[in-house]
């Protein structure tokens, strides 16, 4: 197997350099903007030669390296897209590793393609610990991963991302709850009563539906836990075909309830498969402002209207697209299928009413779609 | 409303389920009967409301709600005529249906609200109707038009406007001896949840219809027919084509892409497309972004759009998502053979079947083979009679059964 690409080599050495920097994290998005858009602008030209769809995708849209001048012009691709297409900026021989989107075994599934894991743990490290754990050096605390091991599902981005950070260390302990696709909710107990009796903040952090169903379970055994102080959760993803779908809120309320959490103590991320970053509500990391998703200094989001992809006035509904130095492997700029608007300098994302109504009688066709 | 006027309401039905009772079902249809010859003349003043007051909030345009009702509620299909042919085929002079039918609408096409709510009056229950959200105005007038026309009904049919999250009043709205549903799986999944044993639920889910093209069918005239099918309702009825199989190679299916787009394009100039939420607008974006990247790493994808339409050119057979509002995927074939294997995650979700060429015999083999209850020549899906037996199930018979 070759080198890297010298371009590529490059590339990956300065957003590692920028993501490695003490107190990267805290920069505040204005002072690096020119670095952010030399490095997208540099990037951009890399994938468009390297990645021969995105290439062409561009220069059908007319912007090519020559005439994009700013990472706001540069063309985002649908998440969807990784379902068919292997947008990948480097030789097939070169991957070490594959994520792919969930589903079921006849689901068609997205897969990004990694020639290396070091960008995507380089970002995910300081991004969790700013917005997850800013206290950890002042407390121990013990992680509870409601998700399963990566032993247990080698493809998925998010055991991955607590994988990387259990083994990172600083914890005063840490493992998975999810054995054999199974929340193991007896052992998740005897953890949390460990901590009760140690007096040491526990965190809890998992998918979405894991937490529903956990609910269920302290509901059906009308029990409740007051964790210790310093205690939180963090949760993420959907919830459709896993679980019953809760709103946002009624989650938190509901997880509140249960745990003895106030709301500053309970954190949504969103993240997806086909970004190597991820982004956080700010309660835990700015308690006294308010909760919208803070944004790592290497990754941009913008909120545009869909048709024209033209960004939209702070505090308007548009559609989120995201541009992302750790995605130096496949495609920057993703045009995701949320909506969202920006607020105070972060953003927030506007998930579908579980219980809205249709205007129509007549149903879109990947409500069924199981099979390619 | 809340749970105590959704209580006094079904008492006020119950009570006037009395009279209904002691008219002869021949009083009934001929009160209904009224009813829906009022409203399959496009002239008649409940018409004229309808196409003034819908729009706003169904979000469609008038000129669309117009071309739509012109297609579905004429007054052949669906006038006092067709209701007692329809009677005589469904129900036996006997029929008579104890209690109070709640009737749970669900998006913006009047058509199936208004024969949601008529159906059980005719076989003698009162109804309690909540409206779908984005349709407030078919259900009133429905009301408005029996009290007027058919006075001796007039307090046998109410309406529940009842907050979807006050679940008491749903509750209290779910206790009568039966429930019709218009709604999505979840909907209907939750519905059946909260049921009495003894309550009858008739459901119609959401479904999707599509198109075929045999290999002897003419492209220019097939696409100015598919056009009307695929824009009317904006796409948003069961009844509305999502895709079409072109059979024979791909160049023959880009053929059709592009006088498909040529003839959505004049439809457009006839009946122009209504309102698109934020989170369908997006989700036609993402798509047509898709196709686009498609099409530049593979080159067998075409992409067509227009300022509110779009045609993609697969290319292959199978399925993909549709966005609706009027976006049509246009697929090769080789073979009818091969099309019943694409059709595989489908099947059952199909409600209607649009045919151009080949014969009528093998028009109903394909609508049966992928399950959908309607098949019809392009241009004529969004003609369903009175009597369609939407999901299979007869507007009468479902009820009595």
């Amino acid at each position: 197997m070759s080198g890297p690409d010298p371009d590529r080599a490059q590339i990956d050495a300065r957003v590692l350099a920028w993501l490695r920097e003490p107190d990267a994290i805290d920069a505040d998005p204005a002072a690096t903007e020119a670095r952010f858009t030399e490095l997208a602008l540099a990037l951009f030209a890399h994938q468009f030669e390297h990645c021969p769809p995105y290439g062409r995708f561009c220069d059908g849209r007319g912007r090519t390296p020559t005439n994009v001048h700013d990472w706001r012009e540069i063309p985002p691709v649908p998440t969807g897209s990784f379902k068919e297409l292997d947008l990948r900026s480097f030789p097939a021989e070169r991957v070490v590793h594959a994520f792919r989107t969930s589903g079921t075994s006849t689901e068609r599934r997205g897969t990004l393609w990694l020639d290396t894991l070091e960008l995507y743990e380089a970002s995910l490290l300081p991004t969790f610990h700013a917005h997850v754990l800013p206290d950890l050096l002042e407390r121990p605390i013990t992680l509870r991963v409601l998700a399963p091991s990566v032993e247990e599902a080698p493809d998925s981005s998010l055991s991955h991302m607590f994988d990387t950070v259990l083994r990172a260390g600083g914890l005063a302990g840490g493992g998975f709850d999810v054995k054999q696709g199974r929340l193991d909710i007896d052992g998740l107990h005897r953890h949390i009563e460990r901590a009760r009796e140690t007096g040491d903040a526990i965190a809890l952090c998992g998918t979405s539906f894991a937490f529903v169903h956990w609910l269920d379970a302290l509901a059906a055994r009308n029990l409740r836990f007051g964790l210790p102080e310093g205690s939180r959760v963090m949760e993420t993803g959907g919830f459709k075909g896993r679980s019953r779908v809760l709103e946002r809120g009624e989650l938190h309320d509901a997880l509140g309830e249960r745990l003895g959490l106030p709301p500053e103590r309970i954190v949504n991320q969103y993240g997806m498969t086909e970004l190597g970053s991820q982004f956080y509500d700010s309660v835990l990391r700015r308690p006294r402002e308010p909760r919208r998703k803070l944004a790592p200094p290497w990754a941009r989001v913008r909120v545009v209207e869909p048709t024209t992809g033209e960004e939209v006035p702070d505090g308007d509904v548009g559609a989120v697209v995201i541009v992302d130095l750790a995605n130096t492997g496949s495609i920057q700029a993703i045009q995701t299928a949320d909506l969202g608007r920006q607020v105070d300098r972060g953003f927030e994302v506007i998930g579908r009413d579980p219980g809205a109504e249709a205007r129509g009688c007549s149903i879109a066709a990947d409500a069924m779609l199981g099979a390619p | 409303m809340n749970t105590a006027a959704v209580r006094e309401h079904l008492a006020g039905l119950q009570a006037a389920q009395k009279t209904l009772h002691e008219l002869p079902i021949e009083a009934r249809v001929s009160a209904v009967g009224r009813v829906l010859d009022a409203w399959s003349d496009a002239g008649s003043p409940v018409r004229v409301r309808l196409l003034a007051e819908h729009p706003a909030t169904s979000g469609l345009s008038t000129e669309n709600l117009a071309a739509g009702l012109e297609l579905g509620l004429r007054r052949d299909g669906w006038g006092h005529a067709a209701l007692e042919g329809l009677v005589e085929r469904e129900a036996p002079k006997s029929a008579r249906l104890a209690g109070v039918t709640t009737v749970l609408h669900g998006g913006v096409i009047p058509m199936p609200t208004l024969l949601d709510a008529l159906a059980p009056l005719v076989l003698g229950s009162p109804v309690l109707a909540k409206p779908a959200a984005r349709d407030l105005v078919t259900p009133r007038l429905l009301v408005e038009s029996v009290a007027e026309l058919a006075p001796e009904l007039g307090a046998c049919v109410a309406i529940a406007d009842v907050r979807r999250d006050d679940d008491a009043a749903i509750d209290a709205l779910l206790e009568t001896e039966r429930v019709i549903v218009t709604g999505g799986d979840d909907t209907v999944t939750a519905i059946r949840a909260r049921l009495g044993r003894d309550t009858k639920l008739v459901a119609h889910g959401h479904k999707l219809s599509v198109a075929w093209l045999g290999a002897d069918a003419n492209l220019e005239v097939s696409a100015a027919r598919l056009a009307v099918d695929v824009a009317t309702w904006d796409q948003l009825g069961c009844l509305s084509p999502v895709a079409c199989w072109v059979e024979g190679d791909a160049e023959r299916a880009r053929a059709f892409a592009t006088s498909l787009a040529a003839a959505l394009e004049a439809r457009e100039q006839v009946t122009p497309r209504g309102e698109v939420e934020a989170a369908a607008a997006a989700r036609i974006a993402s798509e047509r972004s898709d196709a686009e990247l498609r099409s530049a790493a593979e080159g067998v994808v075409a992409l067509h759009v227009g300022s509110t339409w779009t045609v993609v050119a697969e290319g292959d057979a199978a399925p993909r998502p549709s966005p609706l509002h009027r976006f049509v995927r246009v697929h090769p074939v080789a073979t009818l053979a091969a099309w019943r294997t694409a059709m595989g995650s489908l099947r059952g979700h199909v409600a209607g079947l649009a045919h151009a060429g080949g014969s009528e015999a093998d028009a109903l083999e394909l609508a049966q083979s992928v399950g959908a209850s309607r098949a019809t020549a392009f241009g004529e899906l969004q003609t369903p009679p009175l009597d369609w037996a939407r999901d299979g199930l007869g507007v009468l018979s479902a009820l009595l059964a």
